[in-house]
């Protein structure tokens, strides 16, 4: 899997690093040309793990995220790929990724082609994001900052919340569950389970930013009560299906 | 005419308001030695909004360099009655 990752993203660079030469009238359309090429490498690289009974892969709600954007998707981050996952019905998402991706030989053609944004300033990044949102450009994003321990979550950083308030973009929570866990963060990529690992994406109700505001809650309490009421509903979805098991 | 001294304990007060009232925070977690980002779990958006409130209702303005020396509630009462004060003899 790792190996058809590292070939996918090679591709994919060939793909992405002519586009950027393109005469496109603006930065912003080459950037989404680029988003659709990583689309395209993941929805192959997903069919190939599916079709080879590496993973098999349910989605419920996922016509929430058809049509037209802005969305602010967040999903909590239980295994490396993930973001694979999610993309492949996204064909235009600006994703946040660590600085670090930015310097990999592997990813940096990719990263900034497609203009994923860096998360390393706060609050510089909350108004990128809500500045990609006011142009139509739909977001994703891990509120976790980091993958999720084994079976649980980690506390929800509060920037998803500040972009949505500032942007007023709808949050589109999708909680994704890998059963049996592989890719865990820590987890070694050979720990391979007895039986295949099946992914399922749920995408819930988006969640309206304005509900949170009115002329007596400042913003920090509004992202605080967003952020709280966020992680609770992964909280209750997460155990309601860890009933199920 | 000089305006009167403003004391660390008047300072102290309006800073534990804004904090409680801003941040949905309580009275009692809000004591000198409290941490702004560890025990009161302010996050840069947080303190860059705490910057700007201080300004609107304290009047005090804060450098990002100078908030970015800020570990403690102390820390702002020092900061805030060493600037409230300066020109007084």
């Amino acid at each position: 899997m790792f190996l058809a990752f590292g070939i996918g993203a090679i591709v994919a660079a060939a793909i992405v690093w002519p586009l950027q030469r393109l005469p496109l009238r603006t930065d912003a359309r080459r950037e989404v040309w680029a988003q659709r090429v990583v689309h395209g490498a993941f929805r192959l690289f997903a069919w190939w793990a599916v079709t080879l009974g590496l993973i098999r892969v349910s989605w419920t709600g996922a016509e929430r995220l058809r049509g037209r954007g802005p969305r602010l998707i967040v999903a909590n981050h239980p295994t490396l790929i993930d973001v694979v996952l999610l993309l492949t019905r996204l064909p235009q998402a600006d994703c946040i990724v660590k600085t670090a991706a930015r310097r990999n030989p592997f990813m940096r053609s990719i990263v900034t082609g497609a203009g994923y944004l860096a998360n390393d300033h706060g609050d510089a990044l909350v108004d990128a994001c809500a500045d990609r949102i006011g142009r139509g450009r739909s977001v994703v994003l891990f509120p976790e900052g980091t993958r999720s321990p084994r079976g649980g979550l980690r506390s929800f950083q509060r920037g998803a919340a500040h972009i949505a308030l500032k942007s007023g973009c709808p949050i589109v929570p999708v909680v994704i569950t890998c059963r049996p866990p592989i890719l865990l963060k820590g987890q070694p990529w050979h720990d391979v389970p007895d039986r295949t690992p099946r992914f399922v994406l749920r995408v819930e109700e988006p969640i309206d930013p304005a509900r949170y505001l009115d002329a007596e809650t400042t913003l920090p309490v509004a992202a605080r009560r967003l952020t709280a009421d966020l992680h609770m509903l992964y909280e209750r979805r997460l155990s309601a299906d860890e009933g199920k098991t | 005419m000089s305006h009167p001294e403003v004391s660390k304990d008047e300072i102290f007060k309006r800073l534990r308001d804004l904090l409680v009232g801003g941040f949905e925070l309580r009275d009692e977690q809000i004591v000198p030695t409290a941490r702004l980002i560890d025990d009161l779990e302010l996050d840069s958006l947080d303190l860059v909004d705490f910057a700007v409130r201080l300004e609107q209702q304290v009047d005090l303005e804060i450098a990002e360099d100078e908030l970015k020396g800020i570990k403690t509630v102390q820390d702002i009462v020092d900061l805030a009655y060493q600037k409230l004060n300066a020109g007084r003899p």
